[in-house]
């Protein structure tokens, strides 16, 4: 036996892990030898020095923030696209009511939704969509009743060419504030014809990299940024006044919209019919449908490289005005160094409560909304999904619709429908022109598809007064609760457009940046 | 109180509850294990976080062939290697031994002796940091969590030999590094 071998035999005496005769045998060598021995008690006196050091404890919570953390997890893998993840499915939807139920945690939390573009165009069989809402419905229900907060569990399913195809199965709004709504209306979107959805219970800084890997692919993203008022009109006028030359472009003027914010002008919107009470959120969502229509362009030089660009509604960041864009968020559109457009992604990702999305890149579109390849109201979401079904008894009915890009019909989820004309309405979107002819061409898919109904005249009156398509629906589908009687909190969204200008050092003067343009 | 595998079966089903029992069950000694094995709580707590979360996830594979916490050891000592093989630079000394600090002592030890008991801990402390992690993890398992040869194999996925001679060699490093506290005997 050589000399390793007996050490290592001692250790492993000390340890109790020989066969008696094993044990036998070193016990013989360590009687004949000495240098043996003292390994032995050097090694037995190092055994007990490791086993009495002291028991080193946890910190109290550390059960809950495993909780927690396992609750994002799951929150995230149940949205992320996982073929296998059928099997796991009971157990990740019992999983999600538990999350949702923790409501402490919930309320506290953070949301952000990730809404990764992918390039596959296929669209869910409309019996899949009605299996899928059926489900939604019932869930949907579920949570709300139980008070409980949305989550978004997905899975996959099979399609008709074999493929699979992620599919959202539940919408467990627990939606106590439209922006719930929202996240969930976002959530939706991204499941038509994308690959990943991801939903992410915090925003902190920790996203910087992920945010900038995108940009810095992609050259340019779009988020969806809503939270509580203060904290958004605060990030708002911060980017604001990251520029040092803040005017209004020549678009602008040309206009001939009032230098400043457009929220002045609402004191000429047309009073209300004598005698007919119109409620105040009315008159505002006419308002802002008006002035959605006008388009001011405002630039921004910060440090003479990132612009700022305000679409829609102009509003007045600068002058730390707090502007009503609540339904209809303006665009920031900033330009700068990937290192510029980090600053401004820190600033965004470090504020508290707040809901993040990265709208995919073919929902983009060219001028914010009211252009082409447009996003309901600034919330991310295909102007389809708004322009559906927003008549008030419409609810819960699902139909077809164009897919945007394509022109080409395509069955849309009926949750996505449902939500959208929850939010239509209660945004006061006004796309009238742009719902009609989508109108016309969903009507037309529905009817070559000849699997639902032909559209109704009540539906189609009312779409056209709320100035929304009205579109064919299944008889049986049972209504989803209206959501219309929901406290509104004071929460407000900015899309922020992120445009990578490599080695951008433009000094110039904006204006005459932006005749170039 | 449920067993393991009751609460695993509950867990399964969804039920947190139940995971958050195995969470407290099996917390503290992980936690203990991977502090002595990183040298600082936040890793340690991050090992451990990580390693409940993914235990939870992988909830499904778990055949019961071992002990749940020998599964979650497993997981555990993966992660904490890997984490460890793509983690910042090694920390100082000082910085452990002042990580490590805060020590659950005995009442009834007078101030000299808890002086030189907590004398005493940073300095093992600190030869187990210093051991390369391999040697570092069976010494752990083997001395701390009081672990047999074929149970630290299974979590490192090692035969029993290995294991047998990773031990020997970190308690030879040991012992070099402690040579002088070996010497003489322990303080009663």
């Amino acid at each position: 036996m050589s000399e390793r071998s007996a050490q290592e035999r001692i250790s492993a005496y000390l340890d109790g892990e020989l066969s008696a005769a094993e044990q036998a045998e070193v016990e013989r060598a360590l009687e004949a030898d000495p240098a043996l021995m003292q390994l032995h008690d050097e090694l037995g006196r190092m055994k007990q020095l490791l086993q009495s050091l002291p028991v080193v404890e946890p910190r109290r919570n550390l059960r809950e923030s495993i909780t927690r953390a396992i609750e994002r997890e799951e929150l995230v893998s149940n949205v992320e696209v996982a073929p296998s993840s059928t099997p796991n499915r009971t157990r990740r939807r019992s999983w999600v009511m538990w999350a949702a139920g923790a409501s402490a945690v919930a309320a506290a939390s953070v949301m952000l939704v990730i809404v990764n573009s992918g390039k596959q165009n296929r669209q869910p069989t409309v019996a899949q969509h009605e299996r899928s809402a059926e489900r939604e419905s019932l869930e949907e229900r579920t949570a709300e009743a139980a008070g409980m907060r949305m989550s978004v569990e997905a899975g996959t399913d099979a399609i008709e060419d074999g493929a699979v195809k992620p599919f959202v199965t539940s919408i467990e709004p627990a939606v106590k504030n439209r922006n719930d709504e929202q996240a969930a209306m976002m959530a939706l979107e991204g499941r038509q014809g994308q690959q990943m959805l991801q939903l992410f219970p915090s925003v902190d800084e920790q996203l910087l990299p992920q945010l900038l890997e995108q940009l810095q692919q992609q050259g340019s993203i779009e988020l969806v940024y809503t939270g509580p008022q203060d904290i958004v009109t605060h990030v708002g006028n911060e980017l604001a006044k990251a520029g040092d030359n803040f005017k209004l472009s020549e678009s602008h003027k040309q206009q001939d919209v009032p230098a400043k914010s457009l929220g002045v002008a609402r004191d000429k919107l047309p009073a209300a019919p004598a005698g007919r009470a119109v409620p105040q959120r009315k008159e505002q969502q006419a308002a802002d449908s008006q002035y959605a229509t006008e388009k001011s362009t405002r630039k921004i030089d910060a440090s003479g490289n990132t612009k700022l660009r305000a679409l829609g509604r102009a509003t007045d960041l600068a002058a730390g005005e707090s502007p009503g864009f609540a339904d209809s968020p303006p665009t920031i559109e900033l330009r700068g160094t990937k290192e510029e457009l980090a600053a401004q992604l820190s600033l965004l990702l470090k504020q508290p409560q707040v809901q993040l999305a990265i709208v995919p890149l073919t929902q983009m579109g060219g001028g914010g909304f009211g252009g082409g390849g447009e996003l309901l109201g600034g919330f991310g979401l295909p102007m389809d999904l708004a322009e559906s079904e927003s008549d008030a008894a419409g609810l819960g009915k699902g139909g077809d619709t164009a897919a945007p890009e394509t022109g080409k019909s395509a069955p849309a989820p009926t949750k996505k429908k449902n939500m959208a004309a929850k939010i239509a309405r209660e945004e006061g979107r006004d796309n009238k022109q742009e719902g009609l002819d989508r109108e016309q061409r969903m009507a037309e898919a529905a009817r070559r598809r000849g699997k639902l109904a032909p559209q109704s005249g009540k539906n189609k009156r009312a779409g056209k007064n709320e100035g929304a398509t009205a579109t064919a629906k299944p008889a049986d589908q049972p209504p989803l609760p209206r959501t219309t009687d929901r406290p509104l909190p004071a929460r407000r969204s900015l899309r922020i457009r992120l445009v990578i200008e490599p080695g951008a050092a433009s000094k110039s003067p904006r204006s005459k940046d932006a005749k170039t343009k | 109180m449920e067993n393991d595998a009751q609460l695993i079966e509950r867990s399964r089903d969804g039920d947190l509850t139940a995971f958050g029992q195995l969470v407290e069950k099996h917390q503290a000694r992980l936690y203990h294990a991977l502090v002595h094995w990183s040298g600082n709580h936040e890793d340690a707590e991050d090992i451990v976080q990580d390693t409940f979360v993914q235990a939870f996830q992988k909830l499904d594979s778990f055949q019961g062939r071992s002990a749940f916490f020998t599964w979650l050891y497993r997981i555990a000592f993966n992660l904490a290697v890997s984490r460890s093989r793509r983690k910042r630079p090694e920390q100082s000394l000082d910085h452990r031994r002042s990580e490590l600090g805060e020590e659950v002592t005995s009442e009834d030890e007078t101030a000299e002796r808890r002086a030189m008991r907590a004398e005493q801990v940073d300095q093992v402390r600190q030869a187990i940091a210093r051991l390369h992690e391999d040697h570092r993890a069976v010494l752990v398992l083997r001395e701390l969590e009081g672990l047999c040869y074929e149970t630290i194999g299974e979590i490192l996925d090692l035969p029993p030999g290995t294991v047998r001679s990773r031990i020997h060699r970190a308690r030879m490093q040991l012992r070099e590094l402690l040579k002088e506290m070996l010497v003489e005997p322990l303080p009663d």
